[in-house]
């Protein structure tokens, strides 16, 4: 918008938030399942997530015990790539949009 | 490199390699389970699939490769860092799709617990449970030695 007076113009700015508010969170959930040893889909978590020894070993017995854990949370693109890689190593992982963010 | 070798009962083996034998041709057009797609287009969920399947087929590939020549001659498999991985994830491939067909009819707990009757169950039953069994032995070994 310009303003004759001081012949100065403003120019409206696009935050980067009003893009990711649009976009939204995705997560990266991993489902139990009753096939794979406890001991592989810890390695499979740090492998594909990076994850420590102990980081990985807590999210596979929430994944046991309350049936799903939620591993990443993030932009879409890289959420897939991680379930994507995931499911290379035939863990049941889904994307899911978060609903908090 | 880092490398192990296991001596394996031949007699033991190859009839769990021969039951598997279907099984490996069902992992060459399907995935081991249903993977979701994330909500992709048809377009994008075919070449989810199809990558998925062609990284199922290299890894199957690999766990077969232990079981040529020389394993029937000496019994032994070499497991070293160059195939863990991708013998690790052929083992779950094959397990999963053994948990969906020859052992659908068994609970997770039997199979979890390992003790499953053999005076009840079919011979395919048998065949698979032990098939399950074995691949995951294997599994143990390179995570505990490998990975």
């Amino acid at each position: 918008m310009s303003d004759p007076a001081s012949g100065t113009e403003t120019v409206l700015e696009r935050k980067p938030e009003t893009v990711l508010a649009l976009e939204g969170q995705w997560n990266v959930v991993v489902l139990s399942d009753p096939v794979n040893l406890a001991s592989y889909v810890v390695l499979v978590f740090r492998r594909v997530l990076g994850f420590d020894e102990a980081t990985a070993h807590r999210h596979m017995l929430e994944a046991h015990e309350k049936g799903r854990s939620i591993v990443w949370r993030g932009t879409r693109e890289k959420a897939e790539a991680y379930v994507y890689s995931l499911q290379e190593w035939h863990l049941s992982a889904i994307l899911e949009k978060d609903a908090q963010h | 490199m880092r490398s192990i070798e296991v001596t394996l009962n031949v007699g033991v083996v190859a009839p769990l390699l021969d039951f598997i034998k279907p099984v490996l041709a069902r992992l060459e057009s399907e995935t081991a389970f249903a993977a979701d797609m994330a909500q992709a287009d048809r377009e994008l969920e075919n070449v989810w699939r199809d990558g998925l399947i062609h990284t199922q087929m290299s890894d199957c590939k690999a766990l077969v490769g232990l079981f040529g020549r020389e394993f029937l001659d000496s019994g032994k498999i070499e497991l070293n860092d160059d195939n863990a991985d991708a013998v690790l994830r052929a083992a779950a491939a094959i397990r999963l799709k053994l948990r969906q067909t020859a052992l659908k009819n068994l609970a997770d707990e039997v199979l979890a617990t390992e003790k499953v009757d053999v005076d009840v169950i079919t011979r395919e039953e048998r065949l698979g449970f032990e098939a399950f069994l074995f691949l995951e032995r294997i599994q143990e070994v390179i995570l505990r030695h490998l990975a």
